[in-house]
């Protein structure tokens, strides 16, 4: 449904309030005459009655009614008088003037009359006589009755139509009116519209136009407000200095856009500058198979707080660390710069994670005027050994993925770095396994919130974990991110989500290779000696407990051996052990000076033969033979060697 | 002062010192009557009748050598009219008497005039109208009637009728006081027999011959009526007639001397030819004078020979176009007759008669003679000259003086 204009509901709300007061003025006045005319005609046709009847008396009882009639006659000249007829005083027509009789409705109503009480008031009656018309009957006794009756019959019609007349000359008067006022109307409502018009038309083209640029010249209502000295001036006044304002706001707003772009493309900028911090290349490492490392950063806003670093602090020990600085956005983008070159420098002085993370926090805790802080855990990873050195700085302590187990390693109970300088950092200290893990991450992983508020939390990221074990470095990165995106559903990222796998894929021996020599005096205290950097070897090399055991008992046996049957004199001699452990495969070479013996040569003991019955010292070496996969004996200058092999199994 | 200016100075000295009456040649008598519409018939035929007998006497003396000179105005037989008229032949025209009026509700309208005009003797002489208010007080002194009224001309009808063995009579009359005056009358006459009128219809004055009175007639039919008085003016009653008749209502029909017979006549005349019926049978008229055609009374001679010798004409100036003035009536030998009780009196009077003495003289007036074998008497309480009434019939083309009854006998 179109809008219907101003003028058309102005004209047709014209229209009806005219015809409400057209019929209702004609109705009410049509009435009003009707009861006037009609009581008009009453009294007037009592009135001709009254004289009729006044001057009848002498004529009736003289009984000319031949002067009677000419008198009646007289009457029905005057306008609205339809009839009149005299009765006698015994109830019979003497005069009358209707043609061509008398109707019977008018004796029956005679006869009525005269049998009502006489007053001499006049009774006035309505009388409808078929086909003549409608009139109003006016009797009145002549000498109270005795006399006789006279009947005046006033046209009713004429009362009708002087109404329909009266009507219709009103109407015809309300016409032109309503016309006059129309016209009127039209003027005044068209004098307001145009105006309006010209509004309305000038608001339609707001919407097109350009206000970033400055008005292109007089606006086309700008006449209005000297014209119209009325709302509509008030109103175009409005518009004018709305747009004014509105060019104003717009050209803010083109300025302020203009700012937050260059701040959002330097935000970007420095989005980039920050990742790029953070070692982004993996893997970083490809010549160091030790090891399996992913990291990822992914920031709540453009920039964050979180970071992470990894880097070799010599060839053998892998430094990696996390942190979470207070706060997010720029400022802890900044504070996040800042901890992280200064912990490169500190842990470029430093070696230890506690020595790390004490030096760290003493550096940042100076000139920390925005009170922020940070939290920090550091580890360095033996490469060789798989030994992790790590100290916590107040931050989520990492989870240790381990044959199935997953667990969060031991606080070192260090606080956040950059708070007070009176913090002490401790370290602790686990050994990877091959395939162990550890998983590093910030509480933006742990307290990613979904839509209803709900934490991912610790227990789900554990069950995650335990379940992810076997997966790479990288899968269990993705499935962590992944599981958490899924928790968080559509909830914007309320936080910096860091984490950082690093998996031990080193097998035992496998790649390191290691030769020691020992010299040992012959003296079977030295034995205890050499069994201690036996484990000691064995510890480095991840040998298992059975290999060390082994190779312990067998050196025992042999150094036994050696020293108490192997010289003449009771002079020092040295002995030398040789530890090798090369591609899996162990060798240890003893060296003595001793009378040349080939344990070799030794028979194999009946075992049958009670033991009191078997010569000493020659179980020994079943002993050993038993123990160690491959034995070799040769004699160099004037020393003995002999060398066991034995391939090594991983803890 | 030169020759021209004094002559028109003595001839107005000696005006003043002539005597009234050489100065008065003519006694002007004033007539107001209907010389146009459906009646104008009847005051036409009044004038020229009058005329005739006027023109007579003027010619061979006059009265003590006064002419007698007729001032008439039209009024259409509408009383508005006649009371204009009057007022202006008392005030302007300053007529020594009114003469000559026709019908019913002017004359009663007038009536009044004459009493307030008491001062100046106004007297209304012979109007023609037989009704009554002019023969009663209050009004009656002012008028001097010669013609009998309609009550005697109703009463002779009723008694005719009821002898007849027609007792059921209805009444089709002009509403108004002409009409009413014969319905009273009919109604009176019938109470002295201990009768009522069995029913009755009214007609407006003014219809005209071609309206159709079927109403009416059955009005009367209804009330089964064995004879009809009708008391209108002769168009109407010619309508009515031939209604009737069509109507097949056959019963008699009686008219007062109001309707110019020969009007009547002629219409009837007309109608007859042109629906191809006769609508002249059973008619009765009564009149108040005698048949023009009895040629044994003095008057009607005198009467014929001067309508012939002068043959007068309606005034000029008040007639229509297309009235042929007929030859003799009813109605102008009433006129005649008004004209010779006016010229008696005013001779009665002698030379230089004065309006203060005219009651005295009319009222002295004891068997004068018209010529009418009637006498004409008038006293102080009566104001009415004859009292005979004459009925008449129509036969053939015309209304023939009527005697016997027996036709209609039940």
């Amino acid at each position: 449904m179109t809008r219907a204009s101003l003028f058309t509901k102005t004209l047709v709300l014209i229209v009806v309030l005219f015809g409400i007061i057209a019929s209702g003025t004609s109705i009410l006045s049509g009435w009003n005459l009707y009861r006037n005319l009609t009581q008009e005609y009453q009294s007037k046709g009592v009135a001709i009655a009254k004289s009729i009847a006044d001057s009848s008396v002498e004529l009736l009882l003289n009984a000319d009614v031949s002067t009677i009639q000419s008198v009646v006659d007289q009457f029905t000249e005057i306008e609205g008088v339809s009839y009149v007829i005299v009765f006698d005083g015994q109830g019979e027509a003497v005069t009358h003037t209707f043609v061509p009789t008398v109707p019977g409705d008018v004796l029956e109503l005679q006869r009525r009359t005269r049998t009502q009480a006489v007053s001499g008031a006049a009774a006035i009656n309505d009388l409808s006589i078929e086909g003549t018309g409608d009139f109003l009957d006016v009797a009145l006794p002549i000498l109270a009755g005795v006399a006789g009756y006279v009947h005046v019959g006033m046209d009713r019609s004429l009362i009708r139509s002087r109404i329909w007349s009266a009507v219709a000359t009103q109407q015809e008067l309300m016409f032109v009116i309503f016309l006059l006022s129309v016209l009127a109307a039209y003027t005044l409502v068209n004098r307001i519209s145009q105006p309006l018009k010209q509004l309305a038309g000038h608001a339609g083209k707001l919407a097109t136009q350009d206000f970033s640029e400055p008005a292109t010249g007089p606006s086309d209502i700008d006449h209005l407000p000297q014209k119209s000295h009325d709302e509509v001036g008030k109103l175009a006044e409005s518009f004018i200095t709305m747009e004014i304002a509105l060019r104003q706001s717009v050209r803010e707003l083109k300025e302020t856009t203009a700012a937050k772009e260059r701040i959002e493309s330097e935000l970007k900028i420095a989005r980039d500058i920050q990742m790029s911090m953070v070692p982004k290349t993996f893997p970083p490492f490809p010549n160091r198979p030790e090891f399996d490392l992913y990291a990822t950063l992914i920031p709540a806003r453009e920039v964050g707080g979180d970071f992470y670093d990894f880097f070799f602090i010599d060839d053998n020990h892998l430094c990696f660390a996390i942190g979470d600085v207070s706060g997010k956005g720029i400022p802890a983008a900044l504070f996040m710069a800042v901890t992280r070159t200064l912990f490169r420098t500190t842990a470029s002085k430093v070696s230890r994670p506690d020595s790390i993370l004490s030096l760290l926090n003493l550096e940042m805790c100076q000139n920390n005027d925005t009170c922020m802080f940070v939290t920090v855990f550091c580890a360095v990873l033996d490469i060789r050994t798989g030994e992790v050195e790590y100290s916590n700085g107040g931050h989520n302590l990492p989870y240790l993925i381990s044959h199935g187990e997953t667990a969060p390693l031991k606080n070192t109970g260090g606080m956040a770095l950059g708070f007070t300088e009176s913090v002490t950092y401790r370290t602790e200290k686990i050994v990877l396994r091959t395939g162990d893990g550890l998983f590093l991450y910030t509480d933006g992983v742990t307290e990613a919130m979904d839509e209803e508020g709900n934490q991912f939390s610790e227990p789900c990221l554990a069950e995650f974990l335990h379940q992810a074990n076997g997966s790479s470095a990288t899968e269990i990165i993705r499935g962590a991110v992944d599981q958490v995106k899924n928790h968080s559903g559509g909830a914007p990222q309320s936080d910096d989500i860091t984490a950082l796998t690093l998996k031990y894929l080193l097998t035992a021996g496998e790649t390191t290779s290691e030769t020691i020599v020992v010299e040992l005096k012959n003296n079977l205290s030295e034995i205890e000696r050499l069994a201690r950097i036996a484990d000691d070897f064995g510890r480095r090399h991840r040998l298992n407990a059975e290999t060390s055991h082994n190779v312990k008992v067998a050196l025992d046996e042999i150094l036994t051996n050696i020293i108490s049957y192997a010289y003449d004199d009771a002079e020092e001699h040295i002995i030398v052990v040789r530890p090798s452990l090369d591609q899996g495969k162990l060798t240890v070479e003893v060296e003595d000076d001793g009378r040349p013996f080939n344990p070799l040569n030794v028979p194999e003991p009946d075992t049958k033969q009670l033991l009191e019955v078997r010569p000493i010292g020659g179980l020994g070496i079943h002993v050993v033979r038993k123990l160690i996969d491959e034995l070799e004996y040769r004699r160099q200058n004037d020393k003995n060697i002999l060398t066991m092999k034995l391939k090594v199994k991983e803890a | 002062m030169s020759d021209n200016r004094i002559r028109p100075i003595i001839f107005l000295i000696l005006l003043l010192f002539l005597p009234a009456r050489l100065l008065a040649e003519n006694i002007v008598i004033g007539m107001s009557a209907a010389f146009t519409g459906p009646s104008k018939g009847l005051g036409i035929e009044l004038y020229r009748g009058s005329t005739a007998y006027l023109e007579h006497v003027n010619r061979t003396g006059g009265i003590y050598g006064q002419k007698i000179v007729i001032k008439a105005y039209d009024d259409g037989y509408n009383p508005i009219p006649a009371i204009r008229n009057t007022i202006k032949l008392i005030e302007q025209d300053n007529a020594f008497l009114l003469f000559n009026y026709v019908g019913t509700p002017t004359v009663t309208r007038i009536l009044p005039l004459l009493k307030s005009y008491k001062e100046k003797f106004v007297y209304l002489f012979s109007p023609f109208t037989g009704a009554e208010p002019l023969r009663q007080p209050p009004y009656g002194e002012y008028v001097f009637n010669l013609r009998a009224s309609y009550s005697d001309e109703t009463e002779g009808l009723v008694d005719n009728f009821v002898s007849a063995g027609r007792s059921r009579i209805a009444v089709f009359y002009q509403a108004d006081a002409y009409g009413r005056s014969g319905w009273d009358g009919v109604k009176k006459a019938l109470a002295k027999f201990g009768l009522k009128m069995v029913g009755e219809a009214t007609y407006r004055r003014g219809a005209e011959h071609s309206q159709n009175f079927k109403a009416q007639v059955d009005l009367i039919r209804k009330s089964s009526a064995d004879a009809v008085i009708s008391i209108g003016s002769y168009a109407v009653c010619a309508a009515f007639i031939r209604d009737a008749r069509d109507a097949g209502l056959n019963i008699p029909i009686a008219n007062l001397s109001f309707v110019g017979s020969e009007s009547m006549a002629e219409l009837l005349l007309q109608s007859s030819r042109t629906a191809g019926k006769d609508y002249k049978k059973d008619l009765i008229n009564s009149q108040v004078v005698p048949s023009y055609q009895d040629t044994a009374l003095p008057a009607v001679q005198e009467y014929r020979q001067l309508m012939r010798k002068y043959q007068p004409l309606p005034p000029r100036d008040l007639t229509e176009a297309g009235y042929t003035p007929l030859p003799y009536s009813y109605v102008s030998f009433e006129g005649f007759l008004n004209a010779k009780l006016l010229v008696e009196v005013l001779k009665r009077m002698g030379p230089g008669p004065t309006k203060s003495r005219i009651k005295g003289i009319v009222e002295s007036m004891n068997s004068a003679d018209l010529g009418i074998d009637a006498p004409v008497t008038f006293g102080p309480h009566l104001h009415q000259g004859l009292d005979k009434v004459y009925y008449t019939t129509m036969k053939g083309d015309r209304f023939v003086p009527l005697s016997d009854w027996q036709g209609w006998e039940k």
